[in-house]
């Protein structure tokens, strides 16, 4: 049969299993084995354990469990009270100074663990009753904390960078440099809108009355060392290339147990809560994985990435309006996907792509991950969103949610285009690492 | 009564499960305390382990199999469920049942052609080709052992929605609550 034929019924196979809800890692596997008995017969399926153990054997990956590890626990390490207690007393009295020192939590947060979900609980539970109390504007509230949560994916280290890095074959180290400065980017222009919002109608956030000593606002900063320490142990030692991903990531993962352990907030059952999320996060990563490598083994039979490449090179349009396109894919394909999902649906087909455009392969990776940053927030499926819903107070209704998030959401496309127009936005830092 | 027998065997399958998962989930410590102590013999001893990123390797295959069956005990494999949350009852136990069929049918290649592969480094003494020349055949075996557990939960994923479609049980949505 065509190679374009066949391609068209593995998508479409595919499209109706995922829009009826198959979990994406077997309808992945499900078309590949259809698909490789129909083209290859029997014989090719022998491929398929053999790709199974090199996937979930990948010492790349190691740095998954243990990133959501140090994220998990970091969640009872009770620094998060700590960070909002000093941005309490020193940014409070500011107009806006609650919502714009959240932003500043979720970045410090963001280094320090590699998923999104542990700055948005955290603030969630701590800043956004703290900010209704004092009457911020709920949309101001709730946006600030879904918006600044999702930074932690695109700050390092981030284990969707990690997935990417490992399904790309692309340097980790340098992906994780690579977000650094569009993540601090992000977080700037949040603060600046917040603060410019409050500034002209101080409704929105207004100041804390409290007033604080120095010795008081001082005695707080005490709670900030810690999570330094920490952030400076892991990217430190990534940057300067001491370390691998691998190795920080053992360290990171100690030194938030260490953390917890230190505050004495870690309960027996907390410990296995984290271990238990740990584990099932893990576990649906590399089956994914297995999925989306026996489907990219097939599209390799079917010569699908020949195809592909006559089609670019046969197209009548800019190598910008294909990353435009692809960008364009990614955004849509965010609304009901997770960030794992779209990597391992994607990159079978754009990463030859994007590579015969000659395009970098880290700055592409890191585009795709600013570009998640909007997945987070997105409706119907934004993450962040159900995280929200689950810790507002009952009179903020989703229809508030959703509505709090937009103006993020076209600050972090502004995000996405200033990194697509200067790229070495993205590309500087992991450039000087190259030559240091 | 065959009913209350399905149902008894449904549940040990997934208690076997949870289980699994529980015990598989201090493996992340393991590996956690592998690498701080290769971190530690590399740079502060300088001299680092033949041993510690390989075992790893191993560890990080039995996390991620033996917990497959676990992780989709707790609806933790990512889906689209937006369409799928609001389609009838039956139409959603078909889409499970049809779930179930599809995981089977990757269970059945990865445990035929698995246990064959672990088989044959068994037979053939197959060790890594590194250093520490590690034995390959139990953490190959991990793969049709994975295999197993998780078919067996997508086989319970299956006869939910099938009790369901028959009108004889509660929808697996509901039941994924009672856990």
């Amino acid at each position: 049969m065509e190679t374009w034929l066949l391609s068209l019924i593995a998508f479409g196979a595919m499209a109706v299993m995922l829009s009826l809800g198959v979990p994406i890692a077997f309808a992945l596997a499900g078309v590949a084995i259809a698909g490789t008995l129909l083209t290859w017969g029997p014989n090719g399926l022998y491929m398929i354990p053999k790709t199974a153990y090199a996937e979930v054997t990948n010492y790349l990956i190691i740095a998954v469990p243990l990133f959501v590890l140090m994220s998990n626990l970091l969640q009872h390490s009770g620094l998060a009270e700590q960070l909002y207690e000093a941005v309490y007393r020193w940014m409070g009295r500011l107009r806006g100074g609650l919502a714009v020192g959240t932003v500043i939590i979720c970045a410090v947060f963001a280094a320090m663990a590699g998923i999104s979900s542990v700055a948005t609980v955290s603030m969630g539970l701590i800043a956004l009753p703290s900010m209704l109390q004092r009457g911020y504007d709920k949309k101001i509230a709730v946006g600030t904390i879904s918006a600044g949560g999702a930074l932690g994916i695109l700050i390092p280290p981030s284990v969707i960078m990690i997935i990417y890095g490992a399904m790309a074959e692309v340097s980790i180290g340098q992906l994780f440099m690579g977000g650094i400065v569009p993540g601090v980017l992000l977080a700037a222009l949040f603060c600046v809108y917040i603060a410019v919002r409050c500034w002209l109608d101080p409704g929105l956030g207004p100041p804390v009355q409290e007033r604080y000593s120095l010795l008081q606002k001082l005695v707080v900063l005490k709670g900030i060392l810690l999570p330094f320490l920490l952030i400076l142990s892991v990217l430190g030692v990534i940057y300067t290339g001491v370390a691998t991903p691998t190795e920080a990531s053992g360290i990171g993962a100690f030194g938030a147990l260490v953390c917890a352990l230190v505050h004495r907030r870690l309960t027996w059952k907390g410990l296995r809560q984290a271990l238990a999320s740990t584990t099932s996060l893990t576990a649906m990563v590399l089956w994914i994985m297995i999925g989306a490598v026996c489907f990219t083994h097939l599209l390799a039979y079917m010569g699908f990435s020949d195809l592909i490449k006559e089609a670019i090179a046969a197209l009548p349009v800019s190598k910008w309006v294909v990353l435009l396109g692809m960008q364009l894919t990614f955004f849509i394909l965010g609304m009901f996907l997770d960030p794992a999902g779209i990597i391992m649906l994607t990159t079978p087909i754009f990463v030859p792509i994007v590579g015969a455009l000659g395009f970098d392969p880290v700055w592409f990776g890191v585009l795709f991950t600013v570009n998640m940053e909007m997945a987070y927030l997105t409706p119907p499926f934004g993450f962040n969103l159900f995280i929200m819903k689950g810790v507002v107070p009952r009179n903020i209704t989703m229809e508030d949610i959703y509505r709090s998030i937009w103006p993020f959401v076209c600050l972090q496309a502004l995000g996405l285009i200033l990194c697509m127009l200067i790229p070495e936005l993205v590309l500087w830092v992991p450039q000087s690492m190259r030559k240091g | 009564m065959a009913l209350s027998l399905i149902d008894k065997s449904l549940k040990r399958i997934s208690w076997l499960n949870t289980q699994v998962g529980q015990w598989v989930s201090y493996l992340n410590l393991l590996i956690m305390g592998i690498v701080v102590w290769e971190v530690f013999c590399r740079y502060l001893l300088r001299s680092p382990t033949s041993w510690a990123m390989e075992i790893n390797q191993y560890l990080l295959a039995a996390l991620a199999l033996l917990a497959g069956g676990y992780t989709l005990l707790e609806e933790r494999h990512v889906r689209v469920d937006m369409l799928h949350r609001r389609l009838p009852p039956k139409a959603r136990a078909a889409v499970e049942v049809f779930s179930g069929l599809l995981i089977l049918l990757l269970c059945a290649v990865l445990l035929w052609h698995g246990s064959e592969f672990a088989w044959d480094a068994l037979r053939k003494g197959k060790r890594s080709m590194s250093l520490l020349e590690f034995p390959l055949f139990p953490s190959m075996a991990l793969v049709p052992l994975g295999a197993f557990l998780l078919g067996l939960q997508a086989a319970v994923k299956s006869c939910q929605g099938i009790l369901v479609i028959l009108g004889r049980g509660l929808d697996p949505m509901d039941t994924q609550s009672a856990h």
